[in-house]
């Protein structure tokens, strides 16, 4: 009590203190706007993360779907959830696909579904994106829709644009539609051992004296460029005479485009010894830029073989079931068969790419 | 004397106050010293963490601008003025933000059967404190031919030369 009488700075010290209080105060308030404005722009850059995770998710989808092609997805169990293999040597599942984690940490995770049962050239892709912290997420979804590479087939098993040879016992059969060869040009048969199961049509008025891109385009849905881009591309292994066989042996379900000429244009040889293609799913295979096509014995391809160019096999057979489109001159020797196959050129739809239907992204 | 007393302790204790009073203005003065200036310094952090916000946000649109256009091709291959697939590659440019400069730089990598890409693009920058400062945004882009979806608009092929 004393004290307090023999003071007189306590008001000093009163007021300074309010005023630190009331600067801190005021000070506080503004903190808060800021912490806000960091956790807002925090928050912005998880949810730019998620997001372009989610889209990395379906462009993962949609090359994996297109590496994979047609075959590798099923619906087995009917419950409109596409079974598809999530990463190589996965086995294929309807759980939802973790895409392989990307470098910033975001992860993504996707499913197939079908918007109508059982028709798989409708796939509706669900992606959804995670930020480094899994704190936000966002879902992006696509419709894909297959387009396939061959748009007419043709009614023949053998369709050349100019002049087609037949010699030894090559065989060209047709029993289920009744049309074997469709030339262009004309058809000669040298011998009297080729059979011939089916109708012959040479020389057609509509046929002769059409251009080499007309011919391609009127049986494929794309031009040669884009069917290209749609197709796994072998480019010429080497200069010789080269054996492509490995490269095409128990490919199923897609399109194969081989490339014989080096990057000066050079052709190569090309030799196909004993491959084995489309044995499950038919295959598309177009060979362009050789000197020298031959497809030997032992080789058994289903689908469609397009040979850009004229094509002399030689003294060697081979089975194809499906249909064989040449662009220029055809001659054919020894055993070679050809063999049309309905159940084959209907299956020749799968073999095409999906494409995202456009208009159908969502981002909800 | 009993006044004489009383008044000589007035004078003392009058002459103790004076100093008591100075030292107490001194010590409040160095409280609210310490205060304001730490009160300033905290000022100052959060005026930079908003600025960094800002940055963030910015760097984040900047980077994400990239990312979309390198996502629009017209086609696999390259071609007479279009952008194909193949040419998304590695490269770098600064874009000229409000109050900072952003370096970006984004990496492309093939995945092993070429069937997508996977751009991973880092925006720098440097902040007030001269600190260095980056965001990174990662994703793909898949090996798909814009013009297929549109095949899915026409009919099935050509198909004008029939067979007789």
């Amino acid at each position: 009590m004393v004290h307090m009488n023999h003071q007189c700075g306590a008001a000093t010290l009163v007021i300074s203190v309010a005023l630190l209080i009331a600067v801190t105060i005021i000070v506080l308030f503004g903190a808060n706007t800021s912490v806000m404005e960091q956790r807002i722009a925090t928050n912005d850059y998880r949810g730019k993360q998620a997001f372009e995770a989610a889209e990395a998710g379906i462009e993962y989808a949609v090359g994996r779907i297109n590496k994979e092609t047609f075959i590798n997805l099923s619906d087995s169990d009917n419950d409109q959830n596409v079974e598809f293999a999530c990463k190589d040597g996965d086995s294929p599942a309807d759980a939802p696909c973790d895409v392989p984690p990307l470098d910033n940490g975001a992860t993504a995770t996707v499913s197939l579904t079908l918007p109508a049962s059982s028709d798989l050239t409708a796939i509706e892709i669900n992606s959804t994106g995670f930020s480094d912290d899994r704190a936000a997420s966002r879902s992006v979804s696509v419709l894909v829709r297959l387009v396939p590479i061959l748009g007419n087939p043709p009614p023949a098993p053998l369709v050349a644009r100019s002049n087609v040879d037949l010699y030894d016992t090559a065989k060209i059969s047709n029993i289920a539609t009744g049309n074997a060869i469709w030339s262009g040009g004309s058809m000669t048969l040298h011998g009297g051992s080729v059979v011939i199961d089916g109708s012959v049509n040479d020389n057609p008025s509509n046929l002769s004296g059409v251009g080499a891109t007309e011919f391609f385009d009127n049986f494929f849905k794309s031009t040669k460029e884009q069917v290209r881009a749609q197709s796994k591309v072998i480019t010429q292994i080497d200069n010789g005479s080269t054996d492509y066989s490995a490269a095409l042996n128990g490919i199923n379900g897609r399109a194969v485009w081989i490339d014989a000429r080096d990057g000066l244009g050079n052709p190569d040889a090309v030799i196909i010894d004993n491959a084995t293609m489309g044995a499950t799913e038919p295959v598309i295979l177009i060979v362009d830029g050789f000197s020298s096509l031959t497809i030997i014995n032992g080789t058994q391809i289903n689908g469609l073989v397009y040979v850009i160019g004229p094509w002399d096999n030689g003294p060697n057979d081979a089975d194809i079931a499906g249909l064989v489109m040449v662009e220029d001159d055809v001659a054919l020797r020894s055993n070679f068969t050809i063999s049309y196959n309905t159940g084959i050129i209907s299956a020749l739809d799968n073999v095409g790419r999906y494409t995202k239907v456009a208009g159908s992204w969502r981002d909800f | 004397m009993h006044e004489l007393k009383i008044e000589r302790m007035i004078t003392s204790s009058k002459s103790n106050v004076r100093g008591f009073s100075l030292i107490e203005i001194l010590i409040s003065l160095a409280i609210l010293g310490f205060g304001l200036l730490s009160i300033a310094k905290l000022q100052g952090t959060l005026i930079t963490g908003s600025d960094h916000a800002r940055q963030i946000t910015e760097a984040i649109n900047i980077g994400q601008d990239k990312l979309e256009e390198l996502r629009s091709f017209f086609a696999i291959d390259d071609g007479t003025g279009t952008v194909g697939y193949v040419a998304i590659g590695d490269n770098n440019d600064t874009v000229a933000g409000e109050n900072a400069s952003y370096a970006r730089a984004w990496t492309v990598t093939d995945s092993p059967d070429n069937n997508y890409k996977t751009i991973n693009l880092t925006v720098s920058w440097t902040d007030q404190n001269n600190e260095d400062r980056t965001v990174t945004l990662t994703s793909q882009v898949s090996r798909s031919d814009p013009a297929t979806s549109g095949k899915l608009m026409l009919a099935d092929g050509a198909g004008e030369i029939l067979f007789p």
